[in-house]
């Protein structure tokens, strides 16, 4: 069965003022058998509030003086497709909301039509999802346009480590341990599919993960970057790409290379078309050199010459280097290094122009200031034109707007710290309704 | 042939019949009379049933602002819409009813994202009463309500 999850929902039938508790595992399951089965008190519900709109239209006439009182009826006087219009213009917590309403707005927001509508209406601000590195599933969505955290259960995960990358409301998580269990999943919906284990080496010491969905045809791409020492060798590591293709459903390996002082990582972006990842330096060099960015082109899967030959050097001497895509423009965000590694002086966004880093905002000081004991260890997470940032070692979340190059904090968060060394991680995620794994 | 009508003038005849006279290229920022205009099936006047001459002005204003402002910054044209739309619900609903009808969808666009800003936010009982005209409903049948609530057998 199904759960209750997002907290509107739960307050609502704290209030008594929800209408039908049968209604939302239905909703959550992506709204396509409600039609023909809808309930009879919803039904009688909605009858009688257009019998009262008349007989209210009707009191007024014989009450001249009591103009203030009348309230428009919104729903007497649009029809469906108008009503349709607005609601579209929601943010999704509010919509869901709406379905509880009444009978027709419930039929309204669960039409193929209006999910199709809206995902052309409005951008959604990602929203980020923060738990705690303990074996619970358990943690809470942060709604930057509402400014409220809701309680979410992901689907599937058993173990607390997991790699997660994001896409245009689908996530896909990929088990630590084993490196090839691969879910993908909407948090919305709840709709959950497993894919086929990735081909290549199982257990390689590095894998990057990344997902990238079409936003016309919503087929998905996801991309695995593994790399494994070669053995007997501290110089050279096995590289390989892994891409999964939604509309084939299978598995390819677009590429297989020997890197020679460099080795892959953690990290990595689809962008426009093109994979980009992190590589590290194995040997030694300078501190500015420990890091490198590979671009590699999905849809020609053509190379020129040996990766780590092309790749673009990072900024500066960074930890804590996270790619995203923010408007199919590579963003990355970092720690800055002083001179002795370990320690930072502040952190950078910056955007990639060409083969060419630009800064495009940097911490201020007192929000800096503001995380507390700073570790020097963060997590990172953006999309769309939202970064978020947050530091392990405590609850609190910064988000920087691009469009309005704007430093703010969330609202408060209801995770709490329990004990000193508790981490806490998250991920963003565009809330979608209409996007199905 | 419309090209060489720029800058004249057209009718429009509201419901309650109250002629305004428009610049043609604000006339046909509504998709309909464009149509009309287009087809050559319109005189010099233009009826426009189903708006009456409040809220016909209102339209017309809102399209003669964004005929000028084309040129103007982006931002100016928004804060204009958002004081625009900025009205009761009842004169909101008419508003709407009359851009769709007559198809013109920036006011359109501006209206529903506005009533949508009314909506965002609140609760559905706040949402009942606000948009559904609730309260007497609620106070009328509240008996009726709680013997539905007390039947229902939750799963």
């Amino acid at each position: 069965m199904y759960r209750v999850v997002l907290s509107p929902w739960c307050l609502e039938k704290a209030k008594g003022t929800y209408i039908e508790r049968s209604k939302l595992p239905r909703f959550s399951s992506l709204f396509l058998i409600m039609e023909g089965e809808t309930s009879w008190v919803i039904h009688c519900f909605d009858d009688t509030v257009r019998d009262v709109g008349e007989f209210h239209t009707f009191s007024e006439l014989s009450d001249e003086g009591n103009k203030d009182t009348m309230v428009v009826s919104l729903d007497l006087i649009l029809p469906d497709d108008l009503l349709e219009r607005i609601l579209a213009y929601l943010p999704i917590a509010s919509i869901f909301r709406a379905g509880c309403v009444c009978k027709r707005w419930s039929e309204i927001i669960s039409s193929r039509r209006f999910l199709w509508n809206r995902s052309h209406v409005s951008s959604q601000k990602p929203w980020y999802f923060m738990f705690t590195s303990s074996d619970e599933p358990i943690g809470y969505a942060c709604d930057p346009i509402l400014r409220k955290w809701y309680s979410i259960e992901l689907p599937r995960i058993q173990t607390s480590s997991w790699f997660i990358a994001s896409s245009r409301g689908l996530v896909c998580f990929m088990d630590n341990d084993s490196r090839s269990e691969l879910h993908i999943c909407n948090p919305i919906t709840k709709c959950c599919k497993r894919l086929e284990d990735p081909p290549g080496l199982k257990f390689s010491e590095y894998s990057a993960l990344a997902i990238s969905v079409n936003s016309m045809s919503h087929n998905y791409n996801v991309s695995v970057v593994k790399s494994k020492q070669v053995p007997g060798n501290f110089f050279q590591w096995d590289l390989s790409i892994h891409v999964y293709d939604s509309e084939t459903m299978t598995w390819g390996t677009p590429l297989k290379e020997v890197l020679a002082g460099w080795r892959g990582g953690n990290e990595s972006m689809i962008c426009d078309g093109v994979l980009y990842f992190l590589i590290y330096s194995t040997g030694g060099g300078a501190p500015e050199n420990r890091h490198g960015l590979i671009a590699y082109n999905l849809s020609n899967q053509s190379t020129h010459g040996l990766l780590a030959q092309n790749s673009i050097p990072v900024p500066c001497s960074l930890t804590c280097g996270r790619l995203m895509n923010l408007n199919e423009k590579l963003a990355m965000v970092g720690g800055i290094e002083t001179r002795s590694p370990d320690i930072i002086k502040g952190i950078g966004i910056w955007v990639l122009n060409g083969k060419e880093w630009q800064e495009i905002a940097r911490m201020p000081h007192k929000f800096f200031q503001g995380f507390g004991e700073f570790d020097e260890v963060f997590a990172s997470s953006g999309a769309n034109e939202l970064v978020y940032i947050q530091s392990y070692g405590a609850p609190a979340l910064l988000m920087f707007d691009m469009s309005q190059k704007q430093w703010k904090w969330s609202q408060k968060c209801p995770v709490t710290k329990k004990f000193p060394l508790q981490l806490f991680t998250g991920f963003c995620f565009e809330p979608r309704l209409e996007i199905t794994p | 042939m419309s090209s060489s009508l720029e800058k004249n003038m057209l009718i429009l005849r509201s419901s309650d019949g109250e002629e305004f006279i428009v610049p043609e290229v604000v006339a046909v920022m509504s998709k309909a009379i464009k149509n009309m205009v287009e087809d050559e099936c319109a005189s010099n006047t233009i009826p426009v049933p189903n708006v009456d001459a409040n809220i016909l002005a209102m339209v017309i204003e809102f399209c003669k602002k964004h005929d000028e402002s084309e040129a103007e910054a982006a931002s100016d044209l928004k804060t204009f819409d958002s004081e625009f739309v900025n009205r009761g619900q009842e004169a909101l609903y008419d508003l709407i009813t009359a851009a769709n009808f007559r198809d013109v969808k920036e006011l359109l666009d501006a209206l529903c994202q506005n009533v949508a800003e009314m909506i965002k936010g609140k609760s559905v009982h706040h949402i009942r009463i606000q948009f559904l005209g609730y309260q007497l409903f609620e106070i009328l049948t509240s008996n009726f309500i709680w013997n539905i609530w007390c039947d229902r057998d939750f799963d």
